[in-house]
């Protein structure tokens, strides 16, 4: 028992409620409403959050919809530039930037650093609802004002439809807001809450990406807000910051917006690679290959990410030499991100690999970024990227980066912790059939996107030229294969929570700190602060059974309550299909008798 | 003279029609190359792992040691080729940002939802012609659609010639490029410029038509052509009057221009209903209800005053359209115009005499 030393010295006094699941504790619905559990909120959050994608993928198979043939297909030119507009902020501010940190960082982070919660629980909570009112009132505006903007709201278009864009912003700047609040929650968690041990080269990576992205939250969301007062300024004291007619400058904009909007990009993947990170270890039984240099490449990119805003503008009439600093600044991105790449790869070698359906999602994920990363290489070159600007070729790459990306993480990352959630497996064969339509027709839809980019096609275009019918077609039908994959998957999970089977503790046989306790975990985490002896990756401190079986949680040996400890004892042949043929946990064997 | 140099379209890019299109091209293909030789490498090795190193029963994995050359390698070596990239990009992004001193230079107007161009000699034409093989910098600026219209971001886009540059409101930008060959390509308007929110309902035929889609479906519908014509051709252009490409059909060039700078506001269908702007089908020729009472003839005079300055008699129900003054445009285009309304108005006959008869003389 030496190898699973992850929590403290075992005690058999009973622990009375304590033993109750964060679940099971208290289930009326004020118990919810005002939940300091960090649990709980990172549920609500992802109750929320995926709300928010189901709205914005219904825009995204209008859009494709109406792309399917040109002229009008179902909707008017009006309709059509709200829907995209829609469709490109609610996925971007209120779907994929809380996605990961919010709501799997909310319900893991604590639990990886071995606390009982985040440092601020109150703080948490408040975060959440500052997210709710950020998200009420970008919906309120959105729809009142109806904006067709863009999600970028350029001036000085988005200043003469409407008052969109002071309505939207500050929509937007309350829902940095949220994230300045849970960002500077995790540093002080990370900083002041890790057990006895648990010291920053034992982090699991998941924590160091989260880290990261908390910095970046904090620092890149004030200017949104000095963005937002020069707006107010401008409206009701006219003075001209944006505005041509008052001798501003409609570029100013555009650095205000992406000196604030392209850290969000990295806010927006640092969470998926961190994801991602966990499910490699598991599912090859190995630590990440050069893990302080992915480590450092997380903090590497949030630092950069500060300095590329500009490539955005590289042929919006900035001077040439600003260009040519920015081409080089973001050629620099492709370092860390080729780290990271690498590694993941890297790991793999002399690894156990298994393919149940999180590490599916994570080998596309690397298949996805690489694709997604190679592209940017087209576009910091600067003399191509002035024929790709503003054309599919951009939509493509954004895409493969933030859904290839972030949202395969989070989805990876969701089957992963779905049973420690929940404390219900899913249908491993439907839960891969789902990946397989997301996987094919995700490639369908975007793949496609490169060459219609590429052949000169712009974005944001209603109609299009009879030329580009037969690209758009076949992206549009790949859209919908995508959307059946989501849809299987929303069944899958759906099943596991009605009819799923109970998860034991550790059902992929994880290293990670977060598998020592119940599925789902007690409200308090751990019965008692664990104290650190391996890293969350050292399976070679581990027996040969350990690797195959998973680690008993050592926490459980106490007062786990029998209905989640009896069926990990039984060995379940549905539950996980890679193991189905390897016996029983032989370690949770002694302990029963 | 008229050695044409450039070249088809590939599965990947547009036919190339410039001086700059090789350049672009050479280092597309260039990081192309690159990146499918990093992704072959990547996704097999970790196909080759995957399977190599698949979970087997009684076999363990290795803990990883310490290889901290290999993670410099890969931390630095990649440097050699983003610099690679980096310096070609930026040195092809010189060569296009620098116009030579003996561009021919057209002015290029965007406006919702349509484009202007306007070349040296004062002619003044909805597509662009340029001559072959010779430098042409076009220096772009952003105009209102109308008095109550702001000037909006624009981004004018030839994929042919591999040129890009966006249109701010309250500056002059510029591109240059001389083009290899003889044809028509297509300008585009890249930067999202919006759509006029309160139009009417639109027919299917007001938002697309001959394969392309019209300016009322906005920002998609911002489209001209690029003509490139020999030098003999362009010795006949470059004089003021009707282009040549019309034969003398001065109807065809007014629909043209009809088309460039009407439709976003104007139908001319007898029968539909009028959208912004009053449907233009049998009004030459008729009385005009006034705003403010009375009436007017729309004769020749008062035709050209509303082009040139629409709030002079505007026709009552319409106060509020707020057209934008064409005086910019020269007489012939104008008279063009005017021919071609007068042509869709079965009363129109007396204006087109009058016309003819004033290019007569």
């Amino acid at each position: 028992m030496t190898a699973q030393a992850t929590t403290a010295t075992p005690s058999h006094t009973g622990h009375g409620h304590d033993d109750a699941d964060y679940l099971r504790v208290d289930t009326s619905p004020l118990s919810w409403i005002v939940t300091l559990d960090h649990k709980r909120l990172g549920i609500l959050y992802l109750a929320s959050t995926l709300t928010m994608f189901f709205v914005g993928g219904v825009y995204a198979l209008l859009i494709r919809t109406e792309l399917l043939t040109p002229g009008r297909t179902i909707m008017d030119p009006d309709t059509y530039n709200k829907v995209f507009t829609l469709h490109g902020a609610i996925m971007v501010f209120l779907f994929i930037i809380p996605s990961v940190p919010a709501a799997l960082g909310n319900f893991f982070l604590p639990i990886m650093l071995g606390a009982k919660d985040v440092a601020f629980p109150r703080l948490n909570l408040a975060s959440f609802y500052v997210y709710v009112v950020g998200a009420a009132f970008a919906l309120f505006s959105i729809f009142s004002n109806s904006v067709d903007t863009g999600w970028t709201f350029y001036t000085p278009y988005s200043q003469t439809t409407s008052t969109s864009t002071i309505s939207m912003t500050l929509a937007v700047f309350i829902l940095g807001f949220s994230s300045i609040l849970t960002g500077v929650n995790f540093m002080a968690t990370v900083h002041k809450l890790r057990a006895p041990g648990l010291h920053w080269k034992r982090l699991p990576l998941f924590v160091w990406g989260i880290y990261a992205t908390a910095v970046i939250q904090v620092l890149a969301t004030p200017v949104l807000a000095i963005t937002l007062l020069m707006l107010l300024m401008e409206k009701v004291l006219s003075i001209g910051w944006f505005d041509p007619r008052l001798g501003g400058d409609p570029v100013l904009f555009q650095h205000f917006f992406w000196f604030y909007s392209h850290p969000a990009v990295y806010i927006m993947i640092l969470p998926g690679m961190a994801v991602v990170n966990e499910i490699i270890a598991t599912f090859s039984r190995r630590k990440i290959f050069g893990y302080m240099f992915v480590a450092m490449s997380s903090v590497g990119l949030a630092l950069l990410g500060f300095l590329v805003w500009g490539h955005h503008m590289f042929v919006a009439g900035m001077s040439e030499y600003a260009t040519m600093v920015f081409s080089g600044l973001t050629f620099l991105v492709a370092i860390p991100s080729g780290v990271k790449v690498f590694n993941w790869v890297a790991t793999l070698y002399n690894g156990s690999v298994s393919f149940q359906s999180p590490m599916l999602y994570a080998l596309a994920f690397i298949v996805l970024f690489t694709i997604g990363g190679l592209t940017g290489l087209f576009l910091g070159t600067l003399s191509v990227d002035v024929h790709l600007h503003d054309t599919y070729f951009v939509v493509a790459h954004f895409h493969y980066v933030m859904v290839g990306g972030t949202v395969i993480g989070f989805i990876g990352g969701l089957h992963y912790w779905w049973p420690k959630m929940t404390g219900k497996m899913f249908d491993e064969r439907l839960a891969k059939v789902a990946f397989a339509f997301v996987f094919v027709g995700f490639n369908m839809t975007f793949l496609t996107q490169f060459v219609m980019g590429s052949q000169g096609m712009p974005r944001r275009y209603y109609d299009y030229l009879d030329q580009f019918q037969p690209l758009h077609g076949f992206s549009s039908v790949g859209a919908y294969v995508l959307g059946v994959g989501f849809l299987i998957m929303l069944v899958m999970f759906a099943l596991s929570l009605f009819r799923g089977e109970a998860a034991p503790p550790n059902p992929w046989g994880s290293a990670g700190f977060e598998w020592a306790t119940a599925s789902p975990p007690i409200a308090h985490n751990f019965h008692h602060t664990p104290v650190i002896h391996r890293g969350p990756y050292d399976y070679h401190l581990a027996t040969e059974e350990e690797l195959f079986d998973g680690f008993p949680a050592a926490a459980q040996k106490t007062a786990a309550p029998a209905k989640t400890a009896a069926p990990a004892a039984a060995p379940d042949p549905e539950k996980a299909p890679a193991k189905a043929a390897e016996p029983a946990p032989p370690a949770r064997r002694e302990e029963e008798e | 003279m008229n050695d044409q140099t450039g070249y088809d379209a590939t599965i990947q890019l547009p036919e190339g029609a410039s001086t700059l299109a090789p350049h672009v091209d050479s280092l597309y293909y260039d990081i192309y190359w690159i990146s499918v030789a990093f992704f072959v490498a990547i996704v097999g090795c970790m196909v080759w792992f995957a399977y190599r190193f698949r979970r087997k029963k009684g076999v363990k994995s290795k803990p990883p040691g310490h290889h901290t050359a290999l993670e410099l390698f890969w931390t630095f070596s990649p440097l050699l080729l983003l610099g690679y990239m980096f310096h070609q990009g930026f040195d092809g992004f010189m060569r296009m940002s620098i116009a030579p001193e003996n561009a021919l230079n057209i002015r290029a107007e965007a406006r919702q939802w349509s484009w202007t161009f306007i070349h040296p000699s004062g002619r003044t034409e909805g597509e662009m012609t340029v001559p072959i093989h010779r430098p042409v910098r076009v220096i772009m600026s952003s105009h209102p659609r109308g008095a109550s219209s702001p000037a909006v971001l624009h981004s004018f886009f030839v994929p042919a010639l591999r040129v890009k540059r966006d249109i701010v409101p309250g500056m002059y930008t510029s591109l240059w490029f001389e083009a290899t060959r003889l044809g028509t390509y297509d300008i585009y308007c890249a930067e999202y410029c919006g759509l006029d929110p309160i139009r009417g309902e639109l027919t299917d035929a007001q938002l697309h038509a001959n394969g392309r889609p019209l300016p009322s479906s906005g920002h998609s519908g911002m489209l001209s052509r690029l003509h490139v014509v020999s030098a003999e051709e362009w010795v006949e252009f470059d004089r003021v009057g009707i282009p040549a490409r019309f034969n003398g059909d001065h109807v065809a060039w007014g629909e043209e221009i009809f088309g460039q700078h009407c439709t976003a506001c104007h139908v001319i269908e007898a029968g539909q209903p009028a959208t912004v702007g009053p449907n233009l089908a049998n009004v030459v020729g008729y009385d005009q209800p006034l705003a403010g009472g009375g009436s007017h003839m729309a004769d020749l005079d008062y035709m050209r005053e509303s082009i040139r300055e629409p709030g002079a008699a505007i026709v009552a129900g319409f106060e509020s359209a707020a057209m934008p003054s064409f005086s910019s445009l020269p007489e012939a285009n104008i008279d063009a115009l005017i021919q071609y309304l007068a042509s869709r108005s079965d009363r129109g006959a007396e204006v087109i005499a009058q016309l003819e008869a004033s290019r007569q003389e």
